[in-house]
């Protein structure tokens, strides 16, 4: 699988594989339909819109876009518009889906209610692709958005869906880094501490990588080919504060939940048209990755 | 004040007493850094001078110069953090609830702003919370910054249990709001809702606080830590560390704050006239 270095390239793959069938969950605000738009219009995806019929209807007319000639599916409420969506994804008929104007524990809900349903045992999480300018690579961060607050077995997993995540990416070399504040006067953080037995848990399922604890001064010290491609956030807050820095600094984000069915979108309400057009090119690039053959280590 | 320069430019002189002098620590920290730290202070006007004796014994004796007014604060020298922090609390210089302020200079928005507790207490509940934001604001009050815009950080902007941080800030913002600080404290805030006037309008958050914030809150030492570094080394904001809640001003050196702006800290005790902040 060919090795992606940089969002620059991920974005210039799903160019050129697109477009996939994207299911948009309740489309209701005009910015969020623009970056649909947009998507659609640069051949990235083939749009599937779940929603409230007149709302969906009255919002693309808002910004001149005809959706006539996409699927249309009428749900009036929340939990029943998620549901599909996670039904779309789970029986092949959209390669991803992408939240719109609701809260994201329906999605949350629907998802996990369907691996239930079949059966599936993981637990889902956030990982966001997360590039810093001054830096030459990409990392990946987990988890900003679904586990408040993960023991060190959850971490296990959460550090193996990353360690998948990558590969989907070509990069065989994960080497995880447990972001702690661990420092002169407090060592011991679970943050830290739990390195040793994520590495251990780790090594003995057959994922043989550096595994340690560390901080940004860490990470930006650290030589090129040393340097952590995974950070485990120690929990929610901390990774959902880390993980929109872009709000502040020059940092690329690209969120997403991959599931054993493909990804799914959960843009943050204060994204821009802009942000949700490249959160669904990393969505394009990953579901044609994921069709690709990759999908098993999903499941 | 607005930049570090101005910080420099409006302290007073003052006198530092470094302890333990260098060559004391047998693991060798890197002395001719010290070295720089004291001749900048000196070329600046400060008196500047090594605590007599070694070891321990020398952090001791430097503790009781200052609280007895021979020196006007005192600076770490060469001897471990940890084993320093611990004689400051043997020597009685800390308070019961200090606390750690990076300071940084924010050049887009042209102000500095404070982020604490980025050091001392790894999960503070709203006890220390509410004595975090009275020292932040005596800071604040020393750089200028008169009734000071607050945000206090979480996850969410709506309080939800299963995260207690985003309880604790509500509180404080309504302890606010009934005139309990001398600042404009708003929480709980996300980062987006920190950091766009227009990201807080969304998410339905009506305040002045977000995108012209003069201190940040955080809800603990994991997500505090890493948002001072982030500043630090992502965004590579210029950067100092202030450690509040003692009787007599201290300058420490964690190994997360760069080294080069010693000066300004330094400053900012000077201004405050000898007394510890906080």
């Amino acid at each position: 699988m060919k090795k992606l270095n940089s969002v620059a390239e991920v974005d210039a793959e799903a160019l050129a594989k697109g477009p996939v069938r994207l299911a948009i969950l309740s489309p209701g605000d005009p910015s969020f339909m623009q970056a649909i738009k947009a998507a659609y219009e640069k051949n990235l995806i083939t749009p599937v819109l779940v929603g409230k019929k007149e709302l969906m209807q009255k919002v693309a007319a808002e910004i001149d876009f005809d959706i006539s000639a996409f699927e249309q599916i009428y749900l009036e409420n929340p939990q029943p518009i998620a549901d599909k969506g996670a039904e779309l994804l789970s029986t092949g008929e959209v390669d991803a889906i992408s939240k719109g104007q609701m809260s994201t524990n329906f999605v949350y809900r629907a998802v996990i209610r369907k691996m239930k349903q079949e059966g599936q045992q993981q637990m889902i999480a956030v990982t966001s692709f997360w590039e810093i300018s001054p830096l030459e690579d990409f990392v990946i961060l987990t988890d900003p958005g679904v586990n408040i607050w993960p023991d060190r077995d959850t971490k296990v997993e959460l550090a193996k869906k990353a360690i998948h995540y990558l590969g989907l990416f070509g990069h065989d070399d994960p080497r995880i880094m447990l972001l702690s504040a661990r420092r002169e006067i407090s060592r011991e953080l679970p943050s830290h501490t739990d390195a040793d037995y994520l590495k251990k848990v780790l090594a003995d399922e057959g994922y043989s990588c550096p595994v340690g604890s560390g901080n940004f001064k860490d990470l930006f010290e650290a030589e090129p080919d040393r340097r952590p491609n995974i950070l485990l956030m120690p929990h929610l807050v901390t990774g959902n504060s880390v993980v929109k820095l872009d709000f502040l600094m020059d940092v690329k984000r690209r969120g997403i939940i991959m599931t054993s069915w493909g990804p799914v979108l959960i843009p943050a309400r204060a994204d821009s048209a802009t942000h949700l057009l490249n959160e669904i090119t990393l969505a394009v690039t990953v579901a044609c990755r994921f069709k690709e053959g990759y999908h098993e280590n999903f499941c | 004040m607005k930049t570090f320069a101005e910080i420099l430019e409006q302290a007073p002189a003052c006198r530092v007493l470094i302890a333990p002098a260098p060559g004391s620590n047998s693991k060798g920290i890197n002395n001719s850094w010290l070295e720089t730290v004291k001749e900048d202070l000196l070329r600046r006007g400060n008196e500047v001078r090594y605590q007599e004796g070694s070891g321990e014994q020398a952090v001791k004796d430097a503790c009781s110069a200052v609280k007895n007014g021979q020196a006007d604060m005192l600076m770490q020298g060469d001897i471990p953090l940890e084993r320093f922090y611990a004689l400051l609390e043997e020597e009685g210089i800390l308070e019961k609830t200090p606390c750690f302020a990076s300071l940084f200079e924010d050049r887009v928005r042209n102000k500095l702003f404070l982020v604490a507790d980025t050091y001392i207490h790894d999960f503070p509940g709203l006890k220390e919370k509410i004595t975090f934001v009275n020292k932040m604001i005596e800071l604040a009050g020393i750089l200028g910054m008169e009734k000071p815009k607050i945000a206090v950080l979480s996850a969410i902007e709506t309080v939800n249990p299963a995260i207690p941080s985003t309880a604790e800030a509500a509180v404080l913002s309504k302890m606010s709001q009934r005139g309990q600080f001398n600042a404009l404290v708003e929480g709980p805030l996300d980062i987006d809702a920190l950091a766009k006037q227009e990201a807080a309008r969304l998410k339905g958050v009506d305040s002045p606080v977000p995108g012209d914030y003069d201190a940040i809150l955080g809800p603990d030492i994991e997500t505090a830590h890493a948002l001072s570094q982030a500043f630090t080394f992502i965004g590579r904001y210029p950067t100092a560390g202030i450690l509040l809640g003692t009787h007599k001003p201290v300058i420490i050196h964690p190994g997360f704050i760069p080294r080069e702006n010693k000066a300004v800290e330094v400053a900012i005790h000077a201004l405050q006239g000898g007394a510890g902040i906080g």
